[in-house]
């Protein structure tokens, strides 16, 4: 059976005006997310993901960065909406929870009064006993004590708990994840993919979830977009990450996972480090990297292409062989 | 083997107030923790959040003074040495901090932060500090353009790298690693851990990998210690635990990982 489709983005593009000149920080963007389904986006830091939310909520300021494209949700376009309609689409229709949320929380105030402030805006059912019980399911043992403390009391794990709750207690519709369990040890991240599953199957949303770490994404997610520079360059199902990546990029992440499980394997890296792209449309975003390359890569921007679920922006896929 | 570094019943306790008036609080930072390193080995420091591990890690490389217990290199207690002996073993013992960039001076460019140590530790004349650098920029695999960068213009993985040349370009003895591959992205995690071998090869330093990451530890490691709120709860070679952990926290922490 096929889910319905609840959020469709097509085309987006998300550039920054800078002195002088634009810059490009995300390139004709496609992807369609399923009632209930979970989607993760990969990419490195600096590869343009983070602003994909923030351009979908409308938190991009308008004299700074220019958008065009469209992100229909439910038959509206998102990115054309005013003001006054996004406030009734924000917080409880789409939902972003913020990767770092000791810079989100106010730390002059305390939790209690932070969430009171929510609930004097959206009203939830059943008042505070409603508010503890979310909070005591996201496995926040005493709301009490929670209630009366201040930001720099808690634990960073707890804290991104507490946001958790505050973006999924009007029961949104999508909910954007920012970096779900960057710097968690074992027991903690794992606690977190089962309590992502949880809410996504109890509360019906869907979920996107943001993350560099593809291990993460492919434990809790059934569709994968790769991110590079900007530019979506593989999307397909686990299923098809796991058996083989096509693009270098992507194989190339997926082999550095596995060496790295491997006993008797020594840890595979990517050549190279982060650098810089420009505005060059003339040319494959990997390049510089890419052990594939090409005569054709430096002077052609390749299209996302393929059949079906599964598509690579790549003129010499890696196909079955692995790298 | 030779043993480089004994630690012996560490301890450690921070003591602190929530505000002016209320009563201390003692948190408990190590307990009894003791570990040995051998000369020429990579001893790996595996445990979760506030666990103790960065601790131990200052302790050994003498940024911090234990409340009791003692910890001797070669056979010399730290503790008691003073002046010119001390600054010598703690040039031998270095550590390459989690935030790098944060203890790093950022009005300099990286040139002139290497330049400075090169010249205090081989005691070189200024111009001949450039050539050095060159050569030691191109040991842990960094492009020499950085030396004309600030701190903050570098991606992640170039500054860890920063951290691993300063280090190393003393020729230390054991280096202690605090969290090296902490906020990496997967895919690159493997060029810093070949430049962490390169520098072993090389000078047959011994390591404390201090991480989280049990996978990446496992790779370099010759033993694994598993701390647990401020004691070493188990310590032995990387197959043994893996195949057979005996504490109730190694199991559980084995089973953990994704």
């Amino acid at each position: 059976m096929r889910h319905k489709t609840i959020l469709r983005v097509g085309n987006l593009s998300v550039s920054e005006k800078l002195i002088g000149k634009t810059e490009k920080l995300i390139r004709n963007m496609d992807f369609q997310l399923e009632q209930g389904g979970i989607l993760g986006i990969i990419g490195e830091s600096g590869s343009g993901k983070e602003y994909l939310p923030k351009a979908l909520l409308g938190l991009l300021n308008k004299n700074q960065y220019n958008l065009s494209g469209e992100a229909i949700y439910l038959e509206h376009d998102i990115l054309s909406m005013d003001e006054s309609d996004l406030r009734k689409i924000r917080g409880s229709e789409i939902s972003y929870v913020f990767g770092n949320p000791r810079s989100v929380l106010n730390p002059y105030l305390t939790i209690g009064k932070q969430l009171k402030e929510l609930e004097k805006h959206y009203g939830f059912e059943g008042g505070q006993i409603g508010v503890d019980e979310v909070l005591k399911s996201l496995g926040i043992e005493d709301p009490k004590r929670i209630r009366k403390a201040f930001t720099s009391q808690l634990e960073d794990e707890l804290l991104f708990r507490i946001g958790l709750a505050m973006a999924s207690i009007c029961r949104p519709k999508i909910l954007i994840i920012e970096e779900p369990a960057e710097n968690y040890g074992g027991m903690a991240k794992k606690g977190m993919l089962v309590l992502l599953k949880r809410i996504s199957i109890e509360y019906r949303i869907s979920i996107i979830v943001m993350t560099r770490d593809f291990e993460l994404a492919r434990l809790l997610s059934d569709r994968i977009i790769v991110m590079y520079h900007g530019m979506v360059v593989e999307e397909g199902t686990v299923n098809q990450f796991i058996e083989g990546a096509d693009h270098p990029y992507s194989a190339g992440l997926v082999r550095s996972i596995e060496s790295a499980i491997e006993k008797n394997e020594d840890m595979y890296a990517l050549p190279g480090g982060q650098t810089r792209f420009g505005d060059n449309t003339m040319r494959c975003p990997f390049i510089e990297r890419c052990e594939r390359r090409k005569y054709v890569c430096a002077n052609e921007m390749p299209k996302l292409a393929g059949e079906g679920l599964h598509k690579v922006r790549c003129f010499y896929p890696v196909g079955g062989e692995g790298l | 083997m030779k043993t480089l570094i004994e630690a012996i019943n560490l301890r450690k306790e921070f003591v602190y107030r929530k505000n002016l008036f209320s009563p201390k609080i003692i948190a408990k930072a190590l307990d009894c923790a003791s570990l040995e390193i051998f000369e020429n080995e990579t001893l790996g420091l595996i445990g979760g959040k506030g666990s103790g591990k960065t601790t131990l890690g200052e302790l050994i490389a003498g940024l911090e003074v234990p409340d009791c217990g003692r910890i001797e290199f070669r056979g010399k207690d730290i503790g008691r040495l003073k002046g010119k002996e001390k600054r010598k073993i703690h040039g031998k013992i270095q550590i390459v901090f989690q935030d790098v960039a944060q203890h790093v001076d950022s009005r300099l460019t990286i040139g002139e932060v290497i330049g400075e140590s090169i010249i205090n530790c081989k005691k070189i004349q200024k111009n001949w500090a450039p050539l050095e650098m060159m050569e030691l920029l191109e040991m842990v695999g960094l492009n020499p353009s950085i030396a004309y960068c600030h701190i903050s213009r570098l991606d992640e993985m170039d500054v860890k790298k920063v951290g691993i040349a300063l280090a190393a370009l003393w020729r230390p003895d054991l280096i202690v690693l605090d969290e090296p591959t902490d906020r990496l992205d997967q895919s690159i995690k493997g060029q810093v851990i070949d430049t962490i071998q390169k520098i072993k090869e090389l000078y047959g330093t011994s390591y404390l990998f201090i991480s989280k990451d049990l996978n990446t530890a496992k790779k370099i490691c010759d033993r694994i210690a598993i701390i647990h709120e401020g004691r070493i709860v188990e310590i032995g070679q990387v197959k043994a635990i893996m195949e057979n952990p005996e504490s109730e926290y190694a199991r559980e922490f084995l089973d953990s990982i994704l």
